[in-house]
């Protein structure tokens, strides 16, 4: 399983604002192994975005990388010149993102669309291109492949025009999908239909995915391994079992606790208190301290450094370095 | 049984389509297309579907923020279809909203104390120094710092701007408060802060709450009856536990079945429905969901199920409930 498709290292991305440039994630580190399905989850200004734009470097203007690695198949992404990443860009390595109305140009019929990326990476005829856009709508499940082709994205609804997205990720088989809330934007029973297309890509192509969420349902679905991030940092990374039935860190374990259950009737729901802090107002020591139930007064100094749970899991939190408590696990 | 509080029978709302220069009718968006429920003094009554179910033009009816074309919307005894200018404007102060943009939907312009006072002002209830001590003791009351009073919109997060929303929504005990996908621009740990919020003010208050959206876990945890829209129509009715425990309509089914457990161990059988919600311009003839439906029948292309009540207190629109 040990097979490493893409290693971000001590990852540090900066955005330039106003008042002054501040990290969004810093010292990041995480593991994609071949044919692994690994979900970054976290709530709005964690830092997942920012850490999947990195990979891709589509950073905005404001933001780059100060320091780190991020080696795909043993190249070191960072260190290639632009003509090189495009050709890493759509055909290694693509990516679907949250809105896919806007993902599509609307003045072009998705046919074309699909087409255009086929054509960008491989030297083939209009017609191989025509015959594997076809294929590809085919395998992503679209009912009527011959009408999708000529359809405008405003013709077709959000589920469709995503799966003509995830279409055009498949284009030239990439290693690495990267998906950015893939299914957020769209209805329970189509995100049911999305996931399952998602999974039967896994399968029959072996591709990895790094998928982005905050949807703890959609983790605990699709995920090999769950990485957690808070204020830019992942604060827990395991197996996706571990972390839903014995999560170490207080964040996860508050997440956890926070979503109403179907079977589980409860009056009040667990909360965290708190919000998130901004980029601009990362509180010292342990980023969670100010919310976390179990603040110790080591927290408010110092920053807890990862701590390995097991082979593959890892938890930012001074409570994980003394031996084990009884009430670090839920 | 209670009271009933808000009585909806048969209201429908269609938009006509306009094309071309001279405005011609090209049809209609059913968006709500004779729909009745009721809902009890005291209860959170809940209403789930997917986007376009006509659950949110609903919510507009009720509050007559827009006309409804048939039906009947009885609020506390009074029809409130047929109520007009100040009438209404004396009615609505029982009738609250909480919405789901936060951003958008407190002016930009305004401090929170503006905002929160301003159903004290549209109703002539409290003045001066008096307003300005019900407003702080409200954002006490949502869990904000009364001294925010002279702050303005953007300087709140998500979840603060909705505690102000909700602290509007509450200023005058409202009989009825309406969220409407009230939590679903929030992330889960700021949901569960105003979710159990909501549940104790309606508890101090004694509120009655129509509760919207999309969530369906959530509106589990928060209600005590659900109705399950589709396509402008209720297709089910019933105590909370009761739906989740053995839904009967096909569609219920498979929109339980749909939702991602947050177990990683949950073995379950999952009902993937075909297809996309059809338009509801040309909704299909006989049942809407006939055309996604697995246990499709002949009559279900032909008659339109009525919704009715299969156990007590449960109705279903199906006609595998129907036949005996």
């Amino acid at each position: 399983m040990a097979d490493v498709l893409l290693q971000i290292e001590q990852l540090t991305t900066q955005f330039r604002t106003e008042r002054g440039i501040f990290p969004a994630i810093s010292n990041l580190s995480l593991t994609v192994n071949k044919g692994e399905i690994v979900c970054i989850v976290g709530e709005s200004g964690s830092g997942k975005t920012v850490a999947s734009l990195s990979v891709m470097q589509l950073l905005p203007p404001a933001g780059s990388i100060a320091s780190g690695e991020i080696r795909f198949e043993g190249r070191n992404l960072l260190a290639l010149d632009q003509k090189e990443l495009r050709k890493i860009r759509g055909r290694s390595i693509a990516m679907i993102f949250q809105d896919p109305m806007m993902a599509l140009d609307p003045v072009y019929p998705c046919g074309e669309q699909i087409m255009e990326a086929i054509r960008i990476h491989t030297r083939t005829s209009r017609k191989e291109q025509r015959a594997r856009a076809l294929e590809l709508l085919e395998q992503v499940g679209i009912p009527h492949p011959e009408r999708v082709m000529k359809a405008y994205p405003h013709e077709l609804s959000g589920g469709m025009c995503q799966r003509v997205v995830i279409a055009m990720a498949l284009a030239c088989n990439p290693k690495l999908l990267i998906a950015d809330e893939p299914t957020t934007a769209l209805d329970v029973t189509v995100q049911a239909q999305i996931l399952e297309l998602l999974k039967k890509i896994r399968r029959e192509f072996g591709m990895s995915i790094l998928m982005i969420t905050h949807d703890l349902g959609v983790v605990a679905e699709m995920a090999d391994r769950v990485a957690v991030m808070y204020a830019g940092q992942v604060v827990e990374e395991g197996e996706v079992r571990s972390i839903f039935h014995h999560p170490r860190h207080p964040y996860t374990q508050g997440l956890i606790r926070s979503i109403p259950h179907l079977d589980k009737p409860s009056d009040k729901l667990f909360s965290i208190p708190g919000t998130v802090p901004g980029i601009a107002a990362i509180p010292s020591g342990c980023r969670f301290h100010p919310r976390c139930p179990e603040c110790m007064a080591i927290c408010e100094r110092e920053e807890p450094k990862p701590v390995a749970t097991s082979p593959t899991g890892s938890v930012r939190c001074w409570l994980a370095d003394k031996p084990k408590q009884n009430g670090a696990e839920t | 049984m209670n009271n009933i509080l808000l009585d909806v029978q048969n209201v429908k709302k269609h938009f006509p389509l306009k094309k071309g220069v001279f405005s011609r009718g090209k049809g209609f968006v059913k968006a709500v297309d004779g729909v009745s429920f009721s809902v009890y003094q005291g209860e959170t009554f809940g209403l789930v579907g997917e986007s376009g179910c006509g659950k949110s033009t609903l919510s507009r009816l009720i509050m007559r923020l827009i006309a409804a074309d048939e039906g009947e919307i009885r609020f506390d005894g009074k029809d409130l279809l047929k109520l007009k200018g100040g009438e209404l404007r004396r009615q609505r102060q029982h009738l609250q909203m909480v919405f789901q943009k936060p951003f958008e939907s407190l002016n930009p312009r305004m401090t929170v104390g503006e905002i929160v006072g301003a159903p004290f002002r549209i109703h002539g209830k409290a003045k001066g120094a008096e307003r300005e001590r019900r407003v702080r003791e409200l954002l006490e009351k949502v869990g904000l710092d009364p001294d925010y009073v002279n702050r303005y919109p953007h300087e709140f997060s998500g979840g603060q701007r909705q505690r102000i929303g909700i602290a509007r929504a509450i200023a005058l005990n409202p009989k009825l408060v309406i969220c409407d996908e009230a939590v679903s621009a929030l992330d889960v740990s700021i949901q569960s802060q105003i979710l159990n919020l909501l549940k104790q003010l309606q508890r101090e208050y004694q509120l009655t709450y129509l509760f919207i959206s999309h969530n369906l876990s959530v509106v589990k945890h928060m209600s005590d009856r659900i109705a399950v829209m589709y396509l402008g129509k209720i297709v089910e009715i019933a105590g909370a536990d009761e739906l989740y425990a053995s839904p009967q309509h096909p569609y219920t089914k498979a929109l339980l079945s749909a939702i991602p457990h947050a177990d990683p161990d949950a073995k379950k059988e999952r009902i993937v429905l075909t297809g996309d919600v059809p338009s509801p311009v040309n909704p299909p003839a006989g049942c809407r969901f006939c055309t996604r439906c697995s246990e499709v029948m002949p009559i279900c292309r032909e008659r339109e199920p009525a919704l009715i009540e299969t156990a007590d207190g449960h109705a279903v629109a199906c006609h595998l409930y129907t036949k005996e």
